[in-house]
């Protein structure tokens, strides 16, 4: 892709050099484009809620832009999973030190400073919503009642159809673990399926099971 | 891993379907707008330095690169704390930290022993109190309270449990008494409320 991904992207932007880095910045908008839909359905699969998954995408990504020079051969999406997915663990290890289960139960009489930090300033995007139909709502809503270790795998092999060999790399898992969870991650998510007929559409904006 | 575990399990037509539909879920254009800001802010010296070494979560970061977003939080914080007052407070007062108080407790012979926490229930001149107590695994305070119609384990997590009841205070306050089994050092965090005060303690208990 030539062009930015934004009126304040690469180089229209008025914040950024128009030189060096913001030729710098369009490569490597260029390179992960043709891997941002995929990386994106990664962070809504870590993720509850489609805000904190745009969070994680936009600190991943950042970060990844970072950490170029990292990769010679350019981003893959094995790299930049791997970045996101630390990312995730690293921000979840961070929020439980900050808070005591205490914190968390007395927090419960107000959801005004959750939906602040969960990114609830911003008003829901309307072209999200538009695009999201139920039944991929309620596809969501089944992946997010998998364990993480059964979801991801089946993300990446049925939903981003990639080999064991390659999910495998993109986890830092061996091939044999992958094969295994697909198959019981699959299993279990055929069978939520069926058992789901209703719209879970809230479930998923709001975010599913903690 | 066996060779059953391999055999993948067939689709149904439906979520084949939704599978493919969900394959086609692209980032919006208001995302994507959102991540082009980002990498030109990445490219300002500091937000490169504040990206390499910062783990704050990403909204943290749109505060400081905001102001109006930093006021904006300032308010809801504002609004937050009043309301974070459990239900009984008085008014909207804010909960009033008690600075940690270290507690040794030696166990004297062989299994479980029982401490009575030196909790400040004296504050609520003898009216009742709604009390959380935080407590890990390895202590429990269940038993002695099981007496209290009122109590009800409120969470857990893999570590900690959180129970809440309401107890008396004054000259006949209910003792908060946490069995320990085994020497450690443990912490317990209280939270009481009260028609009168609201407080919160931290004690940390070391045990011989």
């Amino acid at each position: 892709m030539s062009r930015g991904w934004g009126v304040v992207s690469g180089f229209t932007s008025k914040r950024g050099p128009a030189g060096l880095e913001a030729s710098e910045r369009a490569r490597f908008e260029a390179a992960v484009e043709p891997l941002l839909p995929r990386l994106h359905r990664f962070c809504l699969a870590l993720c509850h809620s489609r805000q904190e998954a745009e969070d994680l995408l936009q600190d991943a990504l950042v970060r990844a832009y970072l950490r170029r020079g990292d990769v010679h051969s350019g981003p893959s999406l094995a790299w930049l999973c791997g970045i996101a997915r630390n990312q995730f663990l690293e921000h979840r290890r961070s929020v439980a030190r900050r808070r005591s289960l205490l914190d968390s139960v007395l927090e419960g009489t107000t959801t005004a400073l959750g939906s602040l930090f969960a990114g609830g300033v911003e008003q829901p995007d309307p072209e999200a919503r538009l695009g999201a139909s139920e039944e991929v709502e309620r596809l969501w809503w089944c992946l997010r009642q998998l364990p993480e270790k059964f979801r991801l795998v089946v993300l990446l092999c049925d939903v981003e159809e990639l080999g064991h060999e390659e999910a495998a790399r993109v986890l830092g898992l061996p091939v044999g673990t992958v094969k295994s969870r697909h198959s019981r991650g699959r299993a279990r998510l055929g069978a939520l399926f069926a058992a789901t007929p209703g719209r879970h559409a809230d479930a998923v904006s709001e975010g599913g099971r903690p | 891993m066996s060779d059953h575990d391999e055999v993948r399990p067939p689709l149904s037509q439906e979520m084949r379907s939704a599978l493919g539909v969900l394959r086609e879920e692209k980032p919006s254009a208001r995302l994507r707008a959102r991540l082009g800001e980002a990498l030109v802010r990445a490219d300002d010296g500091r937000a490169c330095a504040r990206a390499a070494g910062d783990v704050a979560p990403g909204p943290w970061r749109l505060l400081l690169a905001y102001p109006s977003a930093l006021a904006l939080a300032g308010l809801v914080l504002g609004a937050g704390l009043v309301l974070l007052s459990p239900p009984g407070a008085a008014g909207t007062r804010d909960a009033e930290p008690v600075p940690a108080r270290e507690v040794a407790f030696r166990r004297s012979g062989a299994g479980e022993r029982w401490l009575e926490l030196p909790w400040s229930h004296a504050v609520h001149s003898g009216e009742p109190a709604t009390v959380w107590l935080e407590t890990s695994p390895p202590l429990d305070f269940r038993p002695h309270l099981t007496g209290l119609p009122s109590l009800a384990l409120v969470n857990c997590d893999a570590a900690r449990c959180v129970h809440a009841f309401t107890a008396r205070t004054g000259d006949a306050a209910t003792p908060l008494r946490v069995r320990i089994e085994r020497p450690g050092r443990y912490e317990l965090r209280l939270s009481h409320v009260s028609e009168v005060r609201h407080v919160q303690e931290r004690f940390v208990v070391v045990v011989d």
